[in-house]
């Protein structure tokens, strides 16, 4: 048998075991079952989004699949002279602005600290820094939406981007708002131990709080981890960072001024 | 599709995601059992697959573009039903011969549990590249749009895919041949 017998096989065989579907309006009845559950997922990129391809014609057939159609070449493979893309790339165009983005902080980074408006640490600062504002939280898990992958090798089990919300009560007003976390962790089953890394962001009206990516570790028991939060304001928060430690389910912290707290020297530069 | 509904359910309207639901069942269904070759399996995956679109529908960018990122949420969620149960599609689960058709004829040249023996052994990829291409009819383009995946990548599989199932197919006709003789030795 050739290929091509085989495939005419492989055609045949596959309408021929073709199975029917269970029926349509018990599987309606249990997605919809699902759906309070399954809180919809933000857009990965706010802004309107650039096509790179001509929209097609709008199918109506409600069974078929119909992709974009392929332009005729006339029975023969036609010779493109030059560039058949085009030239814009949403990977290439976050990597510029990436890459501007570090280049423009290794520029800052070189100014000498008296040009930084700041003033170097520990020296004399042009006005009063803000004072410390303490907050308390109590961590409310409301439950997890589900995941985007997962990988599983024996009785390790790897989950990625484990998406959840909580409904924490704060003590302060500028930190209330929706809050969710994504989590990758690690589960081995067989030494009750889970590590994960995650990262925890408020959205308010007038901004939000962006939690520097942080480990956790779980030998007993889930959801009582303990670990430390540095969340960064951006909006009418830019500027702001909060502080807060995590023991179990309280948090206790205060917002401070974000560049009060400039990262440590790497090991062996000078400041 | 009706982008309209799409659209509708991008914003969370439930109700349009289940006539979605309705509309939508039956063909992905139908490839879920393509590729796991199982009933209870391909439900699962068909009930998990219709909520990821609910849950990721706000980031399809093209609502035109619905049924091919469907299918491949599909492919997706029949991938982790793969590595959860590794040991699938058991002779219970497949679906029930119906009433023999012409097709059945043609089916001789290898029998249908043959092909389903041979198919079972072939890899997740080759598995799905095959159902794509022969079980939905898609060309190779439309295939390597659904998966995501270089045009040149798609060829590649589906030609072992190919080999592989007709190696499978081969080697399954052995072993049968084989027993065949060591039944009629022992006579």
């Amino acid at each position: 048998m050739n290929d091509e017998q085989m495939q005419s096989l492989l055609g045949t065989w596959f309408e021929d075991t073709d199975p029917t579907p269970p029926d349509t309006w018990r599987t309606a009845v249990e997605v919809m079952a699902r759906v309070p559950q399954t809180r919809q997922r933000g857009r990965w990129w706010p802004l309107p989004t650039f096509h790179r391809k001509a929209q097609t014609a709008t199918a109506t057939d409600t069974t078929e699949y119909r992709p974009s159609s392929i332009p005729a070449t006339n029975g023969h493979a036609p010779t493109v002279i030059g560039r058949t893309q085009t030239m814009f790339s949403p990977v290439k165009a976050i990597t510029a602005g990436a890459l501007v983005f570090a280049l423009g902080g290794m520029f800052l980074i070189a100014q000498p600290f008296d040009r930084l408006g700041g003033g170097a640490p520990g020296a004399e600062q042009g006005a009063d820094p803000v004072a410390p504002v303490e907050v308390t939280a109590t961590f409310r898990d409301i439950g997890c939406e589900g995941y985007d992958s997962s990988d599983v090798v024996g009785r390790v089990v790897t989950i990625y981007g484990n998406t959840c919300t909580v409904d924490n009560e704060w003590s302060d007003p500028r930190l209330q708002g929706t809050e969710t976390y994504v989590d990758n962790y690690v589960d081995y089953a067989d030494h009750g131990l889970t590590i994960g890394h995650y990262v925890h962001n408020i959205v308010t009206d007038d901004g939000a709080w962006r939690m520097r990516p942080q480990f956790r570790i779980e030998s007993a028991g889930p959801e009582n981890f303990s670990g430390t939060w540095v969340l960064d304001g951006e909006g009418a928060y830019e500027g702001l960072s909060v502080v807060l430690a995590k023991e179990g389910d309280d948090l206790a912290g205060f917002i401070v001024e974000s560049d009060l707290l400039p990262p440590p020297p790497e090991e062996g530069s000078t400041r | 599709m009706d982008q309209d509904l799409v659209v509708r359910v991008q914003n969370g309207d439930q109700r349009a995601f289940e006539a979605l639901v309705v509309t939508d069942h039956r063909r992905l269904y139908r490839a879920a059992y393509g590729i796991l070759r199982d009933l209870q399996l391909a439900e699962d995956a068909t009930q998990q697959a219709l909520l990821d679109i609910w849950r990721d529908a706000r980031r399809l960018h093209d609502p035109a573009k619905y049924e091919g990122w469907a299918y491949r949420l599909l492919v997706r969620v029949c991938y982790a039903e793969a590595k959860r149960r590794p040991k699938w599609g058991s002779s219970d689960d497949l679906a029930p011969a119906d009433e023999p058709t012409a097709a059945d004829a043609y089916l001789g040249v290898a029998d249908r549990d043959q092909l389903e023996r041979g198919f079972q052994r072939l890899s997740m990829d080759h598995r799905v590249v095959l159902t794509l291409r022969f079980l939905l009819g898609m060309t190779p383009e439309q295939v390597a749009e659904v998966l995501d995946l270089p045009r040149s990548t798609v060829y590649s599989r589906l030609q072992a895919a190919v080999k592989a199932m007709r190696a499978a197919l081969e080697a399954d006709g052995r072993s049968v041949a084989h027993a065949l003789e060591r039944q009629e030795a022992l006579r």
